[in-house]
């Protein structure tokens, strides 16, 4: 079960009323570059950049952002290490052959491949975090609008957004109940209550599908959502230092890639 | 389990984003000629997909001692078609990403080549095969939400190997690496997503056996004989 959703933050950020434009931009902007960088400096960079950003003017409790931080840490950690022994490349740096059939070689080519990675993986989180803790879902919709995404797949989300959260607190008082009547004691238990769970939330969001087909019949509706955009004006004081941080990234990474410093 | 954000390289993310948008655009296509027939069917289906980002929420207990989540692919598959499957597995995985920091969005399209559209689309073939059969729904509803899961996890080693292949063994000794690594805890816990989403099923005939039925999944006379077979009827209310 989730227990904060990051839409939360992004809604109390200092960064709400900053056009939505202007934040996806950065965003995308950055964790384009990271993804493309031959180099892990520069997505090293961007997220130390960007975290710094986060954390001073947007004002994410640092707790909160350390423990958004953990679990990505812990997957790349391991996929990195699997990287490391199976990628090659280069020259042997520490082999450990204990049996014939196992052979755990690291190489140069391995270790820079995997060092790149991981600061590549460190470097597109942190982009989509700023976005995430930043832009609230609501202005996205709003976004994409405008950019011409069919409107059929916007209310299919914005229906999706809203019972979320109604679902969500159903599953929920359905799994306190079953956990105080001892529901998941056993592993036999556990399996019979969570199908009864998923059964009862299935039967319930359908019961709230009809319902809001009602209540929208009542509204006139006819097959679209007109919704109100709020979104503050593009603001030429925090647009032109977005350009310049990502003219100044791609700057790094031009520099880096064509003066010979790119990591093979 | 989704692939990372930033985790493929860059050439990776174009190819499952490229081949994903076919699927993502026929899935508006036919949600559009579905919504002009059905005006009704958006809401249902923005229902049941916050059913099934909850689902995918919710911790599934694991045999291995690990915890892990249901796609409900093969719930979704079975219940609306493998395109509207691939749109509503779009906006999960999108919401995932961007309310849960789960997945990302340049590995979105690898990770719906995976989840929302190959699995679903094995699921949905095994679904076809054994509908008409004399197989009790209940062994099909298992045999389609394990497979679907399996294979989200095949296609997901496949996209890995594809971008890291080995140096000793290329692509099909990276595959075999990655996939053997998942294989320890997704291969148990699809068989336990199959008996959970079999029970769902179970419950849902017995409480609401209209549902099923309007939405096509399986015939009258089948829900009839399930239901006369089945003898545990469950609490109405948990």
């Amino acid at each position: 079960m989730f227990e904060e959703l990051l839409d939360d933050v992004a809604q109390n950020s200092a960064f709400r009323h900053i056009h939505p434009g202007t934040k996806v931009l950065l965003g995308l902007g950055s964790l384009i570059i990271c993804l493309v960088s031959p180099t892990p400096v520069v997505p090293l960079i961007s997220g130390v950049i960007l975290s710094l950003v986060l954390l001073i003017p947007v004002r994410i409790s640092p707790i909160m952002y350390g423990e958004l931080l953990i679990a990505p840490a812990i997957f790349t950690v391991m996929s990195v290490v699997v990287l490391l022994f199976l990628l090659g490349g280069g020259d042997v740096i520490w082999q450990f052959n204990p049996v014939l059939w196992i052979n755990l070689t690291i190489t140069t080519g391995s270790l820079s491949q995997s060092t790149l990675v991981f600061f590549r993986v460190f470097g597109c989180s942190i982009s989509l975090f700023f976005i995430v803790l930043t832009t609230p879902v609501t202005d996205l919709f709003n976004g994409m609008k405008r950019i011409g995404i069919p409107i059929e797949l916007i209310d299919l989300m914005m229906i999706i957004y809203r019972y979320i959260f109604i679902v969500h607190a159903q599953a929920v008082e359905i799994w306190q109940a079953q956990v105080m009547r001892l529901g998941y004691s056993r592993p036999r238990e556990a399996i019979r209550s969570f199908s009864l769970l998923c059964g009862m939330l299935f039967i319930s969001s359908w019961n709230a599908g009809e319902d809001l087909i009602r209540a929208m019949d009542c509204r006139c509706y006819d097959g679209i959502f007109p919704s109100l955009d709020l979104a503050e004006p593009v603001q030429m004081r925090s647009l032109i230092p977005v350009i310049a941080y990502l003219a100044g990234l791609g700057g790094v990474l031009i520099v880096m890639t064509t003066g010979g410093v790119a990591v093979p | 389990m989704h692939i990372m954000e930033g985790f493929l390289p860059w050439q990776w993310c174009v190819v499952w984003w490229l081949i994903a948008i076919p699927f993502l655009v026929m899935g508006v296509m036919e949600l559009r000629l579905l919504m002009r027939k059905d005006r009704e069917y958006l809401p249902l289906l923005g229902v049941s997909g916050a059913f099934i980002f909850i689902l995918s929420a919710l911790k599934l207990p694991s045999v291995t001692g690990s915890c892990s989540h249901p796609t409900g692919t093969g719930l979704s598959v079975m219940c609306f078609k493998p395109y509207i499957t691939a749109v509503i597995g779009f906006i999960v995985l999108l919401f995932q990403a961007l309310l849960l920091a789960h997945g990302g969005l340049s590995t979105l399209g690898a990770n719906m080549v995976s989840m929302a559209i190959g699995g679903p689309l094995v699921g949905y073939g095994v679904y076809k095969l054994l509908k008409n059969t004399p197989v009790n729904i209940y062994v099909t509803v298992f045999c389609v939400a394990a497979v679907a899961d399996i294979v989200t996890y095949v296609i997901t080693s496949f996209e890995l190997a594809l971008a890291y292949p080995a140096a000793v063994g290329g692509i099909v000794a990276s595959f075999s690496a990655f996939f053997v690594i998942f294989a320890i805890t997704q291969i148990p816990l699809s068989i336990i997503e199959g008996l959970v989403l079999a029970l769902v099923f179970k419950y849902i005939l017995q409480l609401k056996p209209d549902l099923i039925e309007k939405l096509g999944v399986f015939s009258k006379q089948q829900i009839e004989s399930a239901l006369a077979t089945s003898t545990d009827v469950p609490e109405k209310k948990v």
